[in-house]
């Protein structure tokens, strides 16, 4: 039997997950930025 | 079976984060450049004009070449001159500077070192040519992000007219070559015919190459 979720925990997941999400983005963009030549 | 549910997850949020750097790095960064590009239009509208004295090279140039006071030296990232290609709708704002910081701005004017440029970005023992002057002034602009002022650059063909508009007059160039090097080549800077080089990242979302269009000075008023 799977357990029920409160949507409250369910929103947390899915902000945790957001937040992964952008700190991928970040990353690539300041690895791109450092590592790609200015005029790309 | 939650470890493969927690993986698939992850993968996803990733793939998630990739498609928000594409999004961002091909379409956002244009918008910051936008912003720049309107900022930059009222400053440079605001500067003085300069007055450039013609130089005379006994004939050797069709077009009798000038030569800027060295007083003109825009800051880094300062406007410098505006320019225009018709064929692939090209009408920005050039900056002083070719690094990060300047080309997300808009195109670049490769500039002298001294005066806030340090190398290799910049031009290190030899004087930086201004469009009109005697050498060559060379211009480098995005291919694919911060606007992308040089996306349609490889459509450019011999003949194509660049324009230049300066606070010292206006400078038309016709291209008589495209080259593609490495991206390690340097682009050599000499005093001799008035030409404008333009370059950026080659072939686009790359940057193995670069791609240089030559141009020369076929009039100026």
């Amino acid at each position: 039997m799977r357990e029920r979720r409160s949507w409250r925990s369910r929103l947390l997941e899915l902000a945790l997950w957001a937040l992964v999400a952008i700190a991928t983005a970040v990353i690539l963009v300041v690895a791109s930025e450092r590592y790609l030549p200015p005029n790309f | 079976m939650r470890a493969l549910v927690f993986f698939g997850k992850l993968l996803i949020s990733i793939g998630c984060g990739v498609i928000l750097f594409v999004v961002w790095t091909l379409w956002g960064t244009g918008l910051l450049t936008e912003r720049e590009q309107r900022q930059l239009d009222r400053a440079y509208a605001a500067t003085p004009a300069v007055t450039a004295s013609p130089v005379d090279d006994a004939g050797r140039a069709s077009v009798t070449p000038v030569d800027v006071p060295a007083s003109f030296r825009p800051r880094p990232g300062a406007p410098a001159f505006r320019l225009r290609i018709p064929k692939i709708g090209v009408n920005e704002v050039v900056v002083e500077g070719v690094g990060t910081e300047e080309l997300r701005k808009g195109p670049g004017h490769y500039p002298a070192c001294g005066n806030g440029f340090e190398p290799p970005l910049c031009i290190d023992g030899v004087p930086s040519f201004w469009p009109g002057e005697a050498g060559r002034a060379i211009v480098s602009g995005h291919r694919t992000t911060y606007g992308a002022p040089f996306f349609d650059l490889d459509r450019l063909r011999r003949g194509d007219r660049v324009v230049t508009e300066t606070k010292w007059g206006t400078f038309v160039y016709e291209v008589t070559e495209s080259v593609v090097v490495d991206a390690t080549e340097p682009v050599t800077v000499t005093p001799g015919d008035p030409e404008l080089v333009l370059t950026t990242c080659n072939p686009r979302y790359s940057a193995e190459e670069r791609l240089l269009v030559y141009t020369r000075l076929v009039s100026s008023s």
